[in-house]
């Protein structure tokens, strides 16, 4: 019986929550080096303040356009022509 | 954290300029970020009108919509460092000294002070198009030592700082001319 295995639609969505983490860490950086070095005026709470909500904005977008989505289909069957017995 | 505890300021001391890079240099970055930003759309209408499948498909309408989250997700992070980046470069002139904070990408910044009787020589240059029309330039301030200089990149007013740096130096050296440090000594 030939080995197979399946990459599921779930895969996806993991990787994609850490790599937000991993940007959130990022943004989370920028924001101490701005006061850390006393920056805080309008100009970077301006930028601050837009790249904080398009983020929320896109997140919130992203889950209102997957939210019927079902996570556990498959996306990639890979079946090998021989078997570990 | 204000100015004064970043450069440590001294009782003596007074902030005579805070300078930063002129605005309209981070135009080319604001502009990349605006061109980034159409390439999802862009895709989107050609996977519509070539594969209209991939945005009602079961597996891949999803795959493709994390796919252009993570990627604009991915530029105005992008877009942050860069301002983060333009932003933070700066340079402090008070009556006593010159402090230059560079940061460079996330991970870098440098710190370096420079003595204003100790300069030796003030240039500013205005070159190009959008300098001369919008007034913005660098000013490079060396010491005796040629090891030892500051460039101010692209600050508002090039003509103006230089000038009054040659001033601010003029006035710093009577307190630090050899005659001035002996009396100091003795008062002390």
């Amino acid at each position: 019986m030939p080995l197979s295995f399946s990459i599921p639609l779930y895969l996806f969505l993991i990787i994609y929550l850490v790599f937000f983490a991993i940007v959130a860490i990022f943004v989370a950086i920028n924001i101490y080096h701005i006061f850390l070095s006393a920056s805080f005026h309008l100009p970077s709470l301006v930028i601050t303040v837009f790249v904080l909500s398009s983020q929320l904005l896109i997140i919130l977008v992203t889950f209102y356009l997957l939210r019927d989505v079902s996570w556990g289909e498959t996306v990639f069957t890979f079946s090998l022509p021989f078997s570990f017995q | 954290m204000d100015i004064q505890h970043l450069i440590k300021q001294k009782p003596y001391e007074r902030i005579i300029h805070v300078l930063r890079r002129h605005p309209l240099t981070f135009f080319p970055e604001l502009l990349l970020f605006v061109v980034l930003a159409f390439v999802p759309v862009v895709l989107g209408f050609l996977a519509n009108a070539t594969f209209p499948i991939i945005l009602t498909h079961a597996v891949w309408f999803p795959i493709f919509i994390l796919g252009s989250s993570a990627y604009y997700i991915a530029i105005l992070v992008f877009f942050f460092t860069q301002f983060i980046d333009f932003y933070l470069d700066m340079w402090v002139v008070t009556n006593d000294r010159i402090i230059d904070v560079e940061q460079f990408g996330l991970f870098a910044r440098t710190i370096s002070e420079l003595d204003l009787f100790r300069i030796q020589d003030v240039t500013s240059d205005v070159h190009g198009f959008f300098h001369t029309l919008f007034k913005f330039g660098d000013v490079t301030v060396k010491t005796a030592s040629d090891n030892k200089s500051i460039v101010f990149r692209n600050v508002k007013g090039p003509n103006k700082i230089r000038e009054d740096l040659i001033t601010l130096s003029h006035e710093d050296r009577k307190y630090h001319s050899p005659d001035t440090e002996d009396a100091l000594v003795d008062n002390s």
